[in-house]
């Protein structure tokens, strides 16, 4: 039996292995923890929804580990799911190569838990409002350097993530300035699964929030609060009404950025082949690099400047 | 009262009356950093005093 050494487990046993395998899992992200995440729950028998805007970039190997070099170009999303399903056929894998936002977040997102595997606030406090709105529990996981954070959010429950996280007015560090080692993002994904395991189990599950720095050895548990004055608790959704939205963000760790646009790849490809190589998937195009879904486009660049003059150069 | 600064892994000595206070002083972004007070993720408001066990951790991102 598939799950035996789980139902084993005194905290398992049998009845909540069935509630595992009844439950679905939202993973937001398919990078270095949503990659980790993902198989872990699909190993454990849980049902899945994946969720990314990415394609896979050669210094993701390092630590993204469903993925391999022959995936270089192909969408996160996508590969994610040939993989988990070749790991567990027993269960369901519904793959989104779309970019999450408050237009798509309802149809998308649609499970018994979400795991923030993310790597941007914008996206986090869009998940926060929804959960919260729907009363969905969800797991904040993040990591940089050798440290990462975990916070279960369940709404009614627990403090919202808005109670503790203000909107960044400055440029937090990311995975591109301050480097990460591809250990910490095991450890923050192994911490996020257990606790997802005990939520979908109905058991005790961490109050707060949890800090680990593997280098050092160093875990730090904080007790957090709800705030009276915080605008999600009190129903003041700007994130989830499309009000808080930007058009043009940089990726994590990487030098693209992503612009949201409405695209029409058979009018594109007929423009691109006029001037260079094109290659076509069934989700995207490539021109020279710069990646084009029906609702963004990718495009490497040194700054955001050079971003939109690439963008207005080429699809303006 | 004795801060610890995880990003830098470094302890210091300041004083100040409040979180906000503190902050500035040690220019740090507000927006950028928790600050745990005795246990617990406090709000700028948060008054100190010189016994408080302070460690101010830099908000994670990156996924």
């Amino acid at each position: 039996m598939r799950y035996l050494r789980q139902v084993i487990f005194e905290k398992i046993g049998k009845s909540k292995q069935k509630l595992l395998e009844e439950s679905t899992a939202v993973i937001i992200g398919v990078g270095a923890i949503g990659s980790i995440s993902a198989e872990l729950l699909a190993r454990a028998g849980v049902n899945l929804v994946v969720i990314d805007r990415d394609i896979v970039e050669l210094n993701n190997l390092q630590r993204q580990k469903l993925f391999e070099e022959q995936d270089i170009g192909k969408s996160k999303a996508i590969i994610a799911r040939e993989r988990l399903n070749k790991i567990n056929k027993d269960i369901s894998v519904e793959a989104y190569a779309s970019d999450l936002d408050y237009e798509n977040i309802d149809s998308l997102a649609k499970g018994d838990i979400i795991l923030d595997c993310t790597d941007n606030f914008e996206t986090r406090f869009l998940i926060n409002e929804y959960a919260v709105k729907k009363k969905i529990p969800w797991i904040y996981a993040a990591v940089i350097g050798s440290s990462g954070m975990i916070m279960n959010i369940v709404p009614g429950k627990t403090a919202c993530f808005r109670c503790v996280f203000k909107e960044p007015t400055a440029l937090l560090g990311t995975c591109d300035t301050e480097g990460i080692l591809n250990t910490i993002p095991n450890v923050i994904s192994a911490m996020q699964v257990t606790e997802a395991i005990k939520i979908l189990t109905r058991q005790v599950y961490s109050k707060g929030l949890i800090y680990y720095d593997i280098w050092a050895n160093k875990l730090i548990k904080s007790k957090v609060n709800k705030q009276n004055d915080c605008p999600v608790c009190n129903k003041k959704f700007e994130y989830l009404t499309g009000e808080k939205r930007s058009e043009l963000v940089k990726y994590c760790g990487t030098n693209t950025y992503q612009i949201k646009n409405k695209n029409n790849l058979e009018e594109l490809e007929k423009r691109f082949k006029n001037l260079g190589k094109v290659v076509k998937s069934d989700y995207y195009l490539n021109f020279d690099g710069i990646i084009i879904f029906k609702d963004r486009v990718l495009i490497k660049a040194n700054s955001k400047k050079e971003a939109k003059s690439i963008f207005d150069r080429y699809l303006r | 009262m004795k801060i610890y600064i995880e990003r830098t892994n470094k302890n210091i000595n300041a004083k100040a009356g409040n979180v906000r206070e503190l902050l500035k002083k040690l220019k740090l972004n507000p927006t950028a950093v928790l600050v745990r007070v005795n246990g617990e993720i406090v709000t700028e408001d948060k008054k100190l005093n010189s016994k408080d066990k302070i460690i101010i951790h830099s908000v994670v991102s990156g996924g």
